[in-house]
């Protein structure tokens, strides 16, 4: 009888760690751009390949559904977002690269992103076209910050003592 | 009676008029024949096709390499420093150098690092541009707070401080901020302009290399470079334009020059015990070289280029854009010193309409300049014939996957010539690679002359990649590897 949970737990094991592994993200696979957060109405999808292989590219919208209503989720809303009422919308429709030599980059500029949260997913496809990996990431776009201006008073200062310095000692 | 002896007084009067002219005549004859009187000023009209009138202000060979515009959130485009762009830039440092009100301080990098964060433009040159004899030749009266700036690399506007112009003198690691009450408003209206226009993206290397790497690429370019025949000049070739052309050097002494034809076609004009050397080469471009005299006055940089510029455009002449399809632009000076005398040494590069044309090997003019003589003289130019058959825009292979497609072989052409970089370290080898690459540009390719066949001179559209002292080229469309060669010291 031990024997055979000890087998069925190897067997469970082995097979969950097929299913996991199938979910898990590439190592081949990086997003090098976005990062955490973009700030404007551009966003720059960069995928880094560093095998032979090919990828899909897809880009979604992380929706909140309110009342039937699809509302963007704002930066510092992402947390009180149930996940049954996320809906993801396509920005961008699922586009194939591949990459001939041990290193290659997928490249596609976004224009007239609206704020709100977006998910880049790449999956890596085997040569029946199935996907065998999955890497994900998050974006959080938010509105161009207002233009705020340098302060020069410390320099000024600085400046101000230097010169009369220069006067004392010229 | 009365009326014969009229007459002869007449006679008498006239002759005494024309021995005048006579004397006359023979005095303005010795004085041509005999007087301060050089071949050189006939040959030069003779020979030259720009003269002194044709050529072009200082200020317009003098342009940034690129101007940059960045937009925010790493988004960034890249112009040509030549167009009106540069032509803004000018009118708004002219009303800077001319306003009472402007101060001028020295900031720390750290804050000039700040000012870069925000949207800014910034007008990038190669070299270090002498800033007051700038200031001079932009028309502007000398104003003693902007004389406090000593040269620049860069001239930046930030939206981060409107009211500023910052100047970065890289050479001697200063940065300058030159202020007036006011916001300078033409900026403000380019940045809006271009923001709303159609423009090429480009973002830092660094962007794709995780790293800080701060150059620029395009994401994706459509280019007009196709392949483009040209002409090199015929200097030898013809017997009757090589001599008016090595008259143009030696003038009046010509007749005592020894002249030596090699074998490969190349010909020698020497005088003297080589006070004066001129090699005209087969290939179409010509080398003169002159004992430095030591005896003129110091000039300033702008000074000195006004004399380099009158000089080629007397000897062999200066491009006209409409009929060699080029046009000459200041493309690096650096400072000399020779036996305690001060000099430059100016490299000009060659532009077409469709963009920058890169000698393999090569430049396309240099001049050294002391105290107002030129002791050094390479002349290589070319005429282009602009290719009218295949003038539509394709896209060009992506230049962050033409540097990962060839960066071990880039890396390896860098450790053979010297550079530090270690071939072991796999993982971060194309990251070390962009860290070395200070220009990704694309322009035209004339091979250099061993590589020339006469049947196929085309200029090549190519990915150039400038690192450090080496360039490398691509093919613009396929990315493939064409060869790589050192910056002409």
């Amino acid at each position: 009888m031990r024997k055979i949970v000890t087998a069925f737990v190897l067997i469970m094991t082995l097979l969950l760690g097929t299913i996991v592994s199938a979910a898990a993200s590439d190592p081949a696979v990086s997003i090098v751009s976005p990062g955490q957060t973009s700030y404007g109405s551009t966003l720059l999808v960069s995928v880094k390949v560093t095998q032979p292989k090919t990828v899909r590219i897809a880009v979604y919208e992380q929706k909140e559904k309110v009342r039937g209503q699809l509302v963007a989720i704002r930066a510092g809303k992402q947390a009180s977002v149930k996940k049954e009422n996320v809906v993801s919308v396509t920005v961008m429709s699922p586009q194939t690269f591949t990459c001939k030599n041990n290193l290659g980059f997928y490249n596609k500029q976004l224009t007239n992103v609206s704020p709100g949260l977006y998910k880049i997913t790449v999956s890596t496809l085997n040569s029946a076209g199935n996907v065998v990996a999955t890497t994900n990431s998050l974006v959080m776009v938010e509105p161009k910050a207002a233009t705020s201006s340098v302060s020069f008073e410390s320099q000024s200062a600085l400046q101000w003592l230097r010169n009369i310095f220069k006067d004392l000692f010229s | 009676m009365i009326i014969m002896m009229g007459n002869s007084k007449n006679w008498e009067k006239l002759k005494n008029v024309l021995l005048v002219v006579l004397f006359l005549s023979t005095v303005l004859l010795l004085y041509v024949f005999w007087g301060n009187f050089s071949l050189d000023k006939i040959n030069l009209t003779d020979f030259s096709d720009g003269t002194e009138e044709d050529l072009p202000p200082v200020t317009k060979v003098t342009t940034p390499t690129e101007v940059d515009i960045y937009f925010g959130n790493d988004l960034y485009t890249v112009l040509d420093g030549t167009g009106r762009i540069w032509e803004a830039g000018l009118e708004q440092l002219g009303s800077f150098c001319k306003s009472k009100d402007v101060k001028v301080e020295v900031i720390s990098p750290e804050k000039y690092h700040e000012v870069m964060r925000h949207a800014h433009i910034s007008y990038r040159f190669s070299y270090n541009v002498p800033a007051h004899d700038f200031f001079s030749y932009i028309g502007t009266s000398s104003n003693s707070a902007m004389d406090s700036i000593g040269s620049f690399r860069s001239i930046v506007w930030s939206e981060g401080s409107q009211e500023s112009l910052f100047f970065n003198d890289k050479e001697n690691g200063i940065h300058y901020r030159a202020y007036l009450g006011e916001d300078a408003l033409l900026f403000t209206e380019i940045m809006d302009r271009l923001e709303n226009s159609e423009y090429v993206s480009y973002y830092s290397l660094g962007t794709f290399a995780e790293n800080d790497v701060r150059t620029l690429v395009p994401l994706a370019l459509t280019s007009a470079l196709a392949k483009t025949s040209w002409e090199g000049e015929t200097l030898v070739g013809d017997k009757g334009k090589a001599k008016d052309y090595a008259q143009t050097f030696f003038g009046e002494n010509f007749d005592f020059v020894r002249k030596i034809t090699e074998r490969t076609g190349n010909r020698i004009y020497m005088y003297g015990y080589g006070q004066k050397v001129l090699t005209m080469n087969a290939a179409g471009s010509s080398e003169y070289k002159e004992e430095t005299l030591n005896s003129g006055e110091t000039q300033d940089y702008f000074s000195a280029l006004e004399t380099g510029m009158q000089f080629v455009a007397a000897h062999g002449g200066w491009p006209d854009y409409e009929e060699d399809g080029i046009f000459l632009y200041v493309k690096t000076m650096e400072k000399l010193e020779q036996d305690k005398s001060k000099g430059y040494r100016i490299v000009f590069g060659i532009k077409t309409k469709q963009g920058e044309v890169f000698y393999e090997g090569s430049e396309a003019v240099i001049l050294e300049i002391f105290n107002g003589q030129v002791t050094y003289y390479f002349r290589n130019l070319i005429q282009v014939r602009e290719n009218r058959t295949e003038n539509r825009e394709k896209e060009a292979y992506s230049a962050v996957n033409m540097l990962a497609e060839n960066y071990e072989i880039v890396a390896k052409t860098m450790s053979e010539n010297g550079m530090e970089i270690s071939l072991e370290d796999k993982e971060n080898l194309f990251n070390n690679v962009c860290s070395y690459i200070n220009r990704v540009i694309p322009g035209y390719l004339l091979e250099s002359d061993q590589s020339r066949s006469q049947q196929n001179k085309y200029l090549k559209p190519v990915w150039a990649v400038e690192a450090d002292t080496l360039t490398f080229y691509f093919d613009l469309y396929t990315a493939e590897f064409l060869g790589a060669d050192r910056t002409v010291e």
